[in-house]
């Protein structure tokens, strides 16, 4: 087996004072797809903000490694340089800043990170251009404002083919799927898939199981009350999709 | 902005204007009384009801007293230890063409970027250089001729068309109008004149650049435009003066006109030497700008964006007397390490059915004070007026400010004026998302201020825009972290 | 002589009073009268008051006067101060409440020579002349729960009413105040000049969690010419509602700061000013946020009918000592004659950047959009306009409490908007 991509161990995690995770562990490696699960407030969108280095969390005890180096010592810039990329469950609307603008100036930090040159202003139209059909965009949108008066699906779609532009290795996608109508989860479905391949992660945090459908999981899990109470393969996804929460909860709180 | 390196070069470039020109100048004693003014108007070989004009000017500024309602501080201005007059020497008569012009002066605007060779980058713009309030160039002359458009000096203006000088001068800022305005109708040396003839639309765009050189003046200039009937002309004002530790004022006067369907577009690239990070030195930007709608259907449009100068006091203003007349105000200001800005407009609806959009946009940062100040008035002759002000502040920094005062007089039931604005600091979660993309903070900051500005900066001839948008890095440097 | 000159010799025909009113007089002196020239002072109808051809209160009324007119019905659980000329008619009522204390008047008079710069030199100057010849200066203590209603009335049609009012409300105290100003109901609306003067200065202090809910009705008859003044001081958690109706005859011009001197501590203003005829109708009210985590604010709505003039200056100041301050002010005006004014400054001055401040100001007509929706719908003109304007109004009289307050409110709004229908629905 490959070493792995992203390594979370005993990670604990306080907002504001109140522990949110209470330890938890997380291999992914290269290749692979997993999926976080859970109720609402059992601490996803924590961890996805955590590992991508948003301030407001003191991690209190654990560690967590990306490609082997210390993920929790760089900033957010240098760890999405290095290749993770967090797909946004609320996009933030940025007025008057060119969506096509920041994606460029996306791509250019994250190539010149690899040592790579700028791209050029005409491949990087054609590339984004190709890449607007695949996730159904309008091209309008790219001389709009970041996200500015984006519907909702349009917003989750824009952090799609940002993913897609910027090819991450670990993608880290909170709840992606949420407020999309069943043709845009197909869509971005679809988009995700265009980016596995055997040097790349995803990560999906995810309520409901339905965005599965379309990108299956290698593994799932599932984080309950800031702990990761039980993985399985895709059955898990299905059973939780028919019997809900509880009885992982309660057999949670048994064993506690 | 485009990327890192660019970005890093602009920022560690500060006031790249600095720089002094040395050239002999003709620069009369310091010092404000009759005979100054005499003096100022013979040099220029005024007419004689120019000269009574000045004079009315100066006797009534020896009642006035500086204003201090604005929220600005700064020591108190000893208006006699000024030279009201400078200008580079010249051998003679105003050179005739760009080659009788002494070269160190054309290297100056060439250093500067201003294009007085018309085959400069430019290409599309005609531009008047004035140099220590005395206009040293005026480039496309004949193209513009051809137009029947008149783009000169102010002081060849009074020689070639006195009776537009005395028709137009003081209609709109009259001499007695504030305490600036009125030493600068009795000083004023030289500016930019404009004529555009009725149906004409000006075949390029106009530009200005003023730089102060000289130490120890004032720098006094005056520009009028008239666009007469139906027609159309776009007009850009850009500034810079050297490093000193002195400060030095600057009391300029701009007066449009627009006749019925004309269309007049003033756009300012203010950047006078700010000061040091230590508040020392940098210009006293003390402006009278004002345009009014004498037409129906006439538009006059304000857009400003103010980076430089240590005092920054100005609200160029419409007054809407046309019916349908339509006035818009849209500005960036910025105030850094420890400038400060009072700036903003004045809408006077007169006519009916005039309309007025005021966008402004302040950023602070450093122990900068930034001020919008404006009024919108409306009379009882304005009926259906309506106004939309916009204006928004952001807050860089725990040591700065920002300041709004906005007036609104309405005397008419069938007007509208809504104003909305709000103040606060750079979101995090904007910050977070660009950085989760890759960009480093600084980085983020300026795309999130620039997109902030965009309302403005789009209102901008498109030579400008990118001009403008580089000298707001360079003017918020150090802001960020 | 000027009203200054004039004023000043009144008071010192008044004879020895004490030191903390002859301070006042020496403050007075010292800086003068607001101008118009006085940047927060340009809205305010000060030539009427160069007009007032009297100053000091008139022969102080018995303090067991009957009192002129038919007192208000009055507020259950309250107690009752009347004022009759600025003199407290009867205050049996202030023994009967073990959570209202009054204090001796020297604490008053003490609280009197502590004036601020704002009384002294800045916006609250006019808060002097009330300390000058308030004949009746109070000062209270507030401990526990208790509700205050203190009413002013004139004797005569040409009767001053001055007071001076200082209320401590203790930690966690809570305090519901309702001031009303009645005015004299023989005095002509119109009568030039102004027959009657009010200058008022209410000082509050609230101690850390104190709690005020204030609501003050002007609705005095007769053409009378207000000056109230009002600081409010904030501790702490301290939480200050002001509800503020002017819809009386006569030209006001109200003064009001608070400073949030306390973290946390939060005021909401909303006023309403309804004006018609020549009157002038306008109102100052500064929010100073010094302590962090502090909130603010101000609502307001004005009717300008005919050729009155209402104005409002809402000015927030944030200080650099005051992160996490937010602030929100919304005013809007409404013209309805020709000749009518309505002049809005909604003024945030900024100092801190950890800062959230919105502000809003409208004017206009009418909105052409909903009236045509009510025309549509087959109502009267007059009914939609009636309908509209109590909508621009009802923010601010919805916030009044009890409901007997809120609909004295309402008459005396519909009175000033002279909506007939609106009269007869609220009698």
């Amino acid at each position: 087996m490959s070493a792995p991509l992203l390594q979370v161990d005993g990670l604990r995690v306080s907002v504001a004072g109140t522990p949110v995770l209470h330890g938890v562990s997380l291999t992914v490696r290269a290749g692979e797809v997993h999926a976080i699960m859970g109720p609402n407030g059992s601490g996803k969108s924590t961890l996805a903000h955590v590992l991508a280095g948003r301030s407001g969390y003191a991690v209190t005890a654990g560690s967590v490694r990306f490609d082997g180096v210390d993920l929790l010592a760089m900033a957010p810039e240098e760890r999405a340089r290095a290749g993770l990329f967090l797909g946004f469950q609320y996009p933030v609307e940025i007025p008057g800043v060119n969506n096509a603008y920041l994606l460029k100036a996306a791509l250019n930090a994250r190539r010149r990170a690899r040592g790579e040159s700028e791209i050029d202003a005409f491949d990087f139209l054609n590339m984004v251009r190709a890449k607007m059909r695949v996730m159904q965009i309008d091209e309008a949108l790219l001389t709009r404002g970041v996200n500015e008066g984006f519907s909702g699906g349009e917003k989750k779609r824009n952090e799609i083919l940002q993913m897609l532009v910027l090819e991450p290795r670990l993608a880290l996608l909170d709840e992606t799927d949420s407020g999309l109508d069943i043709d845009a989860l197909k869509v971005v479905g679809r988009g995700i898939n265009t980016l596995r391949s055997p040097e790349r992660a995803v990560v999906l945090v995810t309520h409901y199981q339905r965005l599965l459908d379309h990108v299956v999981p290698d593994q799932v899990h599932v984080l309950a009350r800031g702990r990761i109470i039980k993985s399985g393969d895709r059955e898990l996804a299905l059973e939780l999709e028919r019997r809900g929460y509880d009885w992982l909860l309660e057999a949670a709180a048994a064993v506690a | 902005m485009s990327n890192n390196s660019e970005l890093s070069a602009l920022f560690d470039r500060g006031y790249e204007h600095g720089f002094v020109t040395d050239i002999e100048s003709d620069t009369i004693a310091a010092g404000l009384d009759e005979s100054v003014v005499r003096l100022i108007s013979a040099k220029k070989r005024e007419p004689q009801f120019l000269l009574d004009w000045r004079l009315r000017a100066l006797a009534h500024w020896r009642q006035m007293r500086e204003p201090h309602w604005a929220h600005l501080h700064y020591p108190p201005i000893d208006y006699n230890a000024i030279s009201y007059f400078s200008a580079p020497k010249a051998s003679g008569n105003a050179p005739k063409s760009l080659d009788e012009v002494d070269p160190k002066l054309l290297a100056t605007y060439a250093k500067l970027g201003v294009p007085l060779h018309e085959r400069a980058r430019l290409a599309g713009v005609a531009v008047d250089a004035v140099f220590d309030s005395v206009s040293v160039a005026t480039t496309f002359k004949a193209r513009l001729a051809e137009a029947g458009v008149i783009f000169c000096p102010f002081s060849e203006a009074v020689q070639t068309h006195p009776q537009l000088i005395e028709q137009y001068l003081g209609s709109v800022v009259p001499y007695t109008d504030n305490f600036y305005a009125t030493l600068n109708c009795a000083v004023f040396s030289d500016g930019s004149f404009v004529y555009v003839p009725r149906g004409v639309r000006c075949p390029m765009e106009l530009s200005t650049y003023f730089r102060i050189n000289a130490a120890n003046t004032g720098q006094f200039e005056r520009t009028l435009i008239i666009a007469d009937e139906g027609s159309h002309v776009s007009y850009l004002e850009g500034c810079t003066a050297p490093m000193r530790d002195e400060n030095q004022l600057h009391a300029a006067v701009v007066e449009l006109v627009a006749l019925a369907d004309a269309q007049i577009k003033y756009s300012t690239v203010q950047n006078w030497y700010p000061g040091d990070a230590t508040g020392r030195g940098g210009i006293f930007n003390f402006v009278t700008k004002r345009g009014e709608c004498r037409g129906r259907n006439s538009r006059i449009s304000w857009t400003q964006v103010e980076t430089g100068s240590a005092i920054t006091w100005k609200y160029p203003g419409c007054v809407l007397r046309g019916e349908n007349s339509v006035g818009e105000f849209y500005s960036v200001a910025t105030a850094n390490n420890y400038q400060q800005a009072d700036t903003g407009t004045k809408m006077i609806h007169l006519g009916a059915n005039t309309r007025s959009t005021i966008v402004s946009k302040g950023i602070s940062a450093g122990h900068g004070q930034n001020t919008y100040r404006g009024l919108v008035k409306v009379m009882p002759s304005a009926h259906g007026a309506r106004n939309f002000t916009r204006c928004d502040s952001l807050l860089l920094g725990s040591s700065c400010g920002a300041h709004t005062f906005p007036y609104i007089e309405s005397r008419n039931a069938q007007a509208t004026v809504e104003h909305e604005a709000s103040t606060s600091r750079i979101s995090e979660d904007q910050l977070f998302y660009c950085q989760q993309r890759g960009l480093g903070q600084e980085d983020a900051v300026n795309m999130i201020v620039s997109g902030f500005c965009r309302e403005v900066f789009k209102e901008l001839p498109m030579e400008f825009a990118v001009e403008a948008q580089n000298l707001l890095a360079v003017s918020l440097e150090g802001a960020v972290g | 002589m000027s009203a200054l000159e004039r004023l000043l010799g009144e008071f010192a025909a008044l004879g020895a009073p004490a030191g903390a009113q002859r301070a006042a007089a020496a403050a007075l002196r010292a800086n003068g009268l607001p101008t118009r020239r006085d940047e927060n002072w340009h809205y305010a109808d000060l030539r009427a008051l160069e007009g007032v051809a009297q100053f000091r209160s008139a022969a102080p009324a018995h303090r067991d006067a009957t009192p002129p007119l038919p007192l208000p019905e009055p507020l259950e659980g309250y107690t009752r101060l009347v004022y009759v000329d600025g003199v407290l008619s009867d205050t049996r009522s202030l023994q009967n409440s073990p959570t209202l204390t009054r204090l001796p008047v020297e604490s008053a008079l003490a609280a009197q020579a502590a004036a601020t710069d704002y009384e002294s030199s800045g916006d609250g100057r006019m808060g002097l002349i009330a300390r000058m010849f308030a004949p009746d200066p109070l000062a209270l203590q507030v401990t526990g729960s208790a509700a205050l209603e203190i009413l002013h009335l004139a004797s005569s049609a040409a009767a001053n009413c001055h007071s001076h009012v200082s209320i401590d409300i203790a930690a966690g105290a809570h305090l519901t105040l309702v001031e009303r100003q009645l005015g004299h109901p023989a005095a002509a609306a119109d009568s030039q000049p102004p027959a009657t003067l009010y200058c008022s200065s209410l000082e509050l202090r609230l101690g850390a969690g104190a709690q005020l809910r204030h609501t003050r009705l002007q609705q005095a008859t007769g053409h009378s010419l207000r000056f109230n003044t009002l600081a409010a001081d904030l501790a702490a958690d301290a939480s200050y509602v002001l509800c503020q109706v002017a819809a009386g005859d006569g030209s006001e011009r109200n003064t009001a700061l608070t400073r949030l001197q306390g973290r946390a501590a939060c005021v909401r203003t909303h006023a309403l000013a309804a004006a018609r005829g020549t009157q002038a109708a306008d109102s100052q009210f500064t929010v100073v946020h010094e302590a962090p985590g502090t909130r603010s604010e101000q609502v307001f709505r004005g009717i300008a009918s005919d050729r009155a003039h209402v104005s409002c200056s809402a000015d927030v100041r944030a200080e650099a000592s005051a992160p996490g301050a937010r602030v929100q002010q919304t005013l809007r005006g409404l013209i309805d004659g020709h000749g009518a004014v309505v002049n809005l400054r909604p003024r945030l001055t900024i100092n801190t950047d950890d800062i959230q401040a919105q502000h809003g100001a409208t004017t206009g007509r009418l909105d052409e959009d909903l009236l045509y929706y009510l025309l549509a719908r087959g109502l009267e003109p007059a009914t939609a306009r009636s309908l509209l304007k109590w909508a621009l109004l009802g923010e601010v009289l919805a916030a009044i409490e009890p409901p007997a307050l809120r609909r004295a409110a309402e008459r005396a709004a519909a009175a000033q908007l002279r909506d007939a229908t609106a009269t007869e629905l609220l009698q």
